[in-house]
């Protein structure tokens, strides 16, 4: 069902109804038109009727709105509203079972003109007198609080518990005006409630009345105290007279709800044994089995006198009988509603044991300082744990920014230990899944991206393994390495490079791993820090790490990683370096050869000296030299035969007779170093 | 019950800042401007009727009227406010023998454009060009208004706070920026209540029939903390971020679903965590907050956390929640048990209230803070129904500042109050134990409310 649909329905009634107004005017009573137009009125109400409940029509100055929307009629039925609105009806409510005598009687009515309608003391009275009692006409009263001020977008705004202070109190104001106001107020909210929500119907269209009132019961917690309890009364009252157009639906919400909610409970403790039971007999005859009666009980824990006097009235009056003793049972009231727990009764405090010592308050009030370093600190501890614990990703990123911003401001003032509590929630996040981890990602770059300008080289170098921010970046690791990698491939500034390559390698091997991949890069730009980086850390793993860059195809990078290996200074920088040994570019090869250790050489002897024929170095003549070099240098004594195949001056070319000269050289040079071992061997 | 009839100065005020409103949307003769106008004239004169002049100054957004501040009428007035101080009005003095045409100058000069009002030389000149012998303006100032004492009717100060509470409520549904300036006026007139007497707005936090979510119970608690602030010495900076913080400590559950929050009986482990939720929310909210309400964001996000740190939410990094936190969590807890919670439970009695606080201490409470609420509010506190020792009925009328147990307490004879003792003094009699209000047919705010001068 569509709200089109309903309404599309309700102008055909207004149509028709206008049509009817305008028969009676023209026609006389005999004339058959008259008949005619009444009972084509009450055939499109029954129409609506069955489809959608009550039927609702509003005046306003220039216009009828129906459904919540202006009516577009033309002149007519612009005549009409102005002629309704003079008279002082702002609506008109026709409930399902209206008779066709009814219908005329209301045109008769509508028909009179003010001063009579006054006279009669108002329209309500005068359709009691005709005997309309399917038809009710709420009306305008002029200076006083009005139920017209009530526009979607305040019945929206109660709902939602954003009134303005003015619509608030003129909601008060109209509680306050008495019972008949509160009863036009009602069945405002309940209109209002259709038109907000023109699709729903029964149980749903029950529940959403049910919030509204709910809204309203929320305003008079808020009204003045003393007046509150007045004012819940005539809202109860109200609703115990409520025309429901979902037929009992609303007051069998209540009485659901009264277990459990504290409006629903605050209504039925506010009305009278005799209210209650108006409300709870038409839903006890639908034919349900009765739970209302047990709801009721259970919505009044506190009064079961009065749960016992209404049941008794109900049973009176619909001649069923309740087991009053049982459905009470039903009433659980926890033990402290009516006895409090015994040992808060018994608790004793004495005199002594409130004494506040001058110390106690000393620290107290030393703790209550407001100078701006320590809200900016507490408001970075609250931040922290707004961002580790929202739900929400909007206000977790928010204060995300805001957080980093206070991070970097305690940096600058030298504050470390709560930049590393910082950290450590972002730690806290990265651990997370899904968008928490994302938004802790997103921390972490923004304050990573900031610590480079703020920390100097030499005082990273400086940090101790306990140093607060080494600790937190060293707990963050991978991610943290992942992001200064990324700075370092962009940064242009020297400076922060260093830094940057500096705090990367205080990470040590947390971070290896991250960097690990990087190096497969084939961007020599993006694979060359990354090599400075892991020489920095210094440590084993960083070190054999190194050893992917052999595989690596450009040769700055081979050849960086070989300086980078040469700084480590650590033993297994030299097993690294023989990745590099066979390498295919002459010049890297050289350049490991002259960063090899005595000991790695002497051990390597073999394969240096087989390295003098390799066809690969035939045209780099200087790397030949250094393997002779670095053999001499190692003492490799025992490659003094392999060295002879390469000492012949008889070469063709005048770098292989140079090299021949160096290997010469080097065999005279292990020979005579040989023979000086020998002796040494001999005297000891 | 706080008297709703306005006083003389509130329709002043009111109907200035109509007559100005009317005055910009419509033409001067048109006859909502001239009723408006009319109104003024005649609420100008009636108050005028008995005094030479009256004087209405503006100092840090809140009107006042000679030394007595207005902080409910600024805040409804806050347009008004915000157009005298854009035209460089800081004080305004009507005269006796104002002509009605004088009024209507000085409607005019504050609906006149502020450039217009400072090319004219500004407000002073603009009036003097229009001889308006009856009024005088001055500059704002940035020093108090006037030497000699400030006063505050309690009533308006709670009546203001009650505003300001629910005007903030609306702001954090609409997610708008919260108003914290708004706070600040109710904040500086309720310090100097509690400075000037600080058992003078006990009284008015006597009323219990509400619940957490409302804003009764927001300004109740602020109050409280107010109170356990001037007896721990703070000054007036502490004293208002404790305040805001007290003030705003539940604004998280606008966030909460509303059915949870009318929701009576147990909840299950995801409603409890929804409900929880709510210090965090109250966090993310006031996360934006400037200057001292940084404060009332760590109070939001710590309220619950208890003092042992076993609340929620968890806060790892913490060794305590902040001192301001636990100066909340004692008189938040203390406000809501002791308060009906309509309907979800009875409410403890106040000296009940007291003991479940004294139970907790150390554990949910921090024991210090515990321990000055319980002297300032003393074992029977303000609004105890109590028996003595001689079988007379009494209500706890004032604490003693000497003797936790020993407060000053009115007998109750047929329903009203009689004679006052002070147990301090009285010594042969003392406090048997509390009652409950309904056995003895007693209602104590309503007597209280007798008690208020």
């Amino acid at each position: 069902m569509t709200t089109a649909a309903r309404f599309q329905a309700a102008a055909g009634v207004v149509r028709r109804l206008n049509a009817a107004v305008k028969s009676r005017r023209l026609y006389a009573q005999a004339h058959p038109l008259r008949t005619q137009t009444i009972s084509a009125l009450v055939a499109a109400l029954l129409a609506y009727h069955e489809r959608f409940g009550s039927f609702v029509l509003e005046t306003h100055r220039h216009g009828l709105i129906v459904e919540g929307k202006p009516f577009e009629g033309g002149e007519s039925v612009d005549n009409l509203a102005l002629q309704l609105y003079a008279m002082g009806i702002w609506q008109i409510i026709v409930v399902p079972g209206l008779a066709e005598e009814e219908a005329a009687q209301l045109l008769e009515v509508i028909s009179l003109d003010r001063e009579a309608i006054l006279a009669a003391g108002g329209f309500v009275p005068l359709l009691e007198q005709c005997g309309v009692t399917h038809m009710r006409v709420v009306e305008l009263k002029p200076g006083e609080e009005d139920v017209a001020q009530i526009t979607p977008e305040i019945f929206q705004q109660l709902l939602e518990g954003s009134l303005a202070a003015p619509d608030r109190a003129m909601l008060v104001g109209l509680l306050r005006s008495g019972p008949e106001t509160a009863a036009r107020l009602v069945g405002v909210i309940v209109e209002r409630t259709r038109q907000a929500f023109p699709d729903e119907q029964g149980e749903a269209l029950a529940r959403r009345i049910y919030q509204a009132l709910e809204a309203l019961d929320r305003l008079i917690v808020d009204s003045p105290p003393g007046e509150s309890q007045e004012l819940l009364k005539t809202l109860a009252a109200a609703v115990s007279e409520l025309d429901d157009p979902t037929g009992g639906g609303v007051s069998k919400t209540i009485l659901a709800a009264a277990g459990h909610d504290l409006s629903a409970r605050a209504l039925l403790s506010a009305m009278t044994s005799e209210q209650i039971a108006r409300m709870v007999i038409p839903c006890l005859e639908t034919g349900d089995p009765p739970p209302q009666a047990g709801q009721l009980v259970q919505g009044l824990p506190f009064d079961p006198d009065k749960a016992r006097e209404t049941l008794a009235l109900i049973a009176q009056r619909t001649g069923r009988s309740f087991d009053v003793p049982a459905l009470l049972e039903e009433l659980k009231i926890p033990p402290w509603i009516h006895n409090f727990p015994q040992d808060l009764t018994d608790f004793q405090i004495s005199s002594e044991e409130v004494a506040v010592t001058a110390d106690e308050l000393r620290v107290l009030v030393a703790e209550a300082v407001t100078d701006e370093a320590s809200l900016a600190r507490e408001q970075t501890i609250l931040l922290l744990h707004v961002v580790t614990t929202e739900e929400d990703a909007h206000e977790r990123e928010e204060a995300l920014q805001v957080l980093v911003r206070l991070a970097v401001q305690h940096l600058q003032q030298g504050d470390l230990e709560l930049v590393s509590t910082v950290l450590h929630g972002m730690r806290e996040l990265l651990r997370g899944q899904g968008g928490r981890a994302e938004a802790g990602r997103f921390a972490v770059r923004a304050f990573l991206t900031e610590l480079p300008a703020l920390v100097a080289v030499r005082d990273v170098w400086g940090w101790k393994d306990e140093h607060p921010l080494l600790r937190s970046l060293r707990e963050i690791g991978g991610p943290a390495a992942a992001v200064l990698i990324q700075l370092l491939q962009q940064e242009r500034d020297a400076a922060r490079r260093q830094a940057i390559t500096a705090l990367l390698g205080r990470l040590g091997d947390t971070a290896v791993a991250a960097l690990l991949p990087l190096l497969g890069q084939q961007n020599p730009e993006q694979v060359r820090p990354v090599v400075q980086a892991l020489a920095q850390m210094r440590t084993v793993k960083a070190v054999q790490a190194l050893r992917v860059v052999a595989q690596h195809s450009d040769v700055r990078v081979r050849r960086d990683a070989i300086d980078a290996l040469r700084t480590t200074q650590l033993p297994q920088a030299q097993d690294t370096l023989l990745a590099f040994l066979h390498d295919p570019d002459a010049q890297v090869r050289q350049h490991c050869v002259g960063q090899l250790a005595p000991e790695t050489a002497r051990r390597m002897a073999g394969d240096l000296a087989a390295m003098l024929g390799d066809a690969a170095l035939a045209r780099a003549p200087q790397a030949r030299i250094a393997i002779c070099e670095t053999l001499l240098r190692a003492r490799a004594v025992d490659v003094i035969p392999a060295l002879r195949r390469f000492a012949s001056p008889f070469k063709l070319r005048s770098r292989d007779r140079e090299v021949a000269r160096y290997v010469r050289a080097a065999i005279t040079g292990l020979q005579r170093a040989g023979g000086t071992a020998g002796a040494q061997r001999r005297a000891s | 019950m706080i008297n709703r009839k306005p006083s003389v100065v509130a329709t002043l005020l009111r109907y200035l800042g109509t007559a100005s409103k009317h005055r910009t949307m419509y033409p001067a003769e048109h006859p909502l401007v001239r009723r408006a106008m009319e109104d003024l004239v005649q609420v100008v004169d009636l108050l005028l009727r008995d005094r030479e002049m009256v004087t209405f100054q503006i100092f840090e957004d809140t009107f006042f009227l000679d030394n007595v501040m207005l902080p409910e009428e600024s805040l409804r007035n806050a347009s008004l406010l915000t157009a005298c101080l854009e035209r460089g009005v800081g004080l305004f003095q009507f005269r006796q023998g104002i002509p009605p045409a004088e009024v209507d100058t000085f409607v005019s000069l504050l609906t006149t454009l502020p450039q217009n009002v400072r090319a004219a030389g500004g407000a002073a000149a603009f009036l003097a060009a229009k001889t308006a012998a009856h009024i005088t303006v001055e500059a704002p100032k940035t020093s108090r208004p006037t030497e000699a004492e400030i006063e505050v009717d309690p009533a308006n100060a709670y009546q203001a706070g009650h505003t300001v509470a629910q005007e903030l409520r609306v702001q954090a549904v609409r997610r708008q920026p919260l108003d914290m300036n708004k706070a600040r006026i109710f904040l500086n007139a309720a310090i100097e209540v509690v400075l000037d007497n600080r058992f003078s707005l006990l009284g008015l936090t006597a009323n219990r029939d509400y619940d957490e979510a409302s804003s009764y119970h927001a300004v109740n608690t602020s109050i409280l903390a107010l109170l356990v602030g001037t007896a721990l010495g703070l000054n007036h900076d502490q004293l208002t971020a404790l305040g805001m913080g007290a003030l705003l400590h539940d604004i998280g559950k606008v966030r909460v679903p509303q059915a949870l929050i009318n929701k009576t009986g147990d909840f299950d482990p995801q409603e409890r965590a929804l409900l929880e939720r709510h210090a965090v929310h109250g966090a993310s909210i006031l996360r934006d907050v400037e200057g001292l309400g940084r404060l009332a964001a760590v109070v939001a996000l710590e309220h619950h956390a208890h003092y042992d740190l076993s609340g929620y939410p968890r806060l790892p990094g913490r060794e305590r929640p902040n001192v301001y936190s636990r100066i909340v969590a004692v008189v938040d807890a203390y406000d809501t048990v002791t308060s009906a919670r309509r309907g979800s439970g009875r409410p403890l009695r106040p000296e009940l209230g007291m003991k479940w606080i004294a139970a907790g201490l150390g554990t949910v409470f921090d024991p210090a803070v515990g321990k000055v609420f319980l002297q300032l509010m003393g074992i029977y506190p303000v609004g105890s129904l109590v028996s003595l020792s001689n079988g007379a009925l009494g209500l706890v009328v004032r604490p003693s500042d000497t003797f936790a147990d020993r407060p000053q307490v009115q007998l109750i004879r047929e329903s009203a109050l009689g004679e006052a003792i002070d147990l301090a003094v009285e010594t042969s009699v003392y406090i048997t134990g509390g009652l409950e209000p309904d056995d003895v047919g007693v209602d104590p705010a309503a007597l209280l409310q007798q008690e208020q001068p």
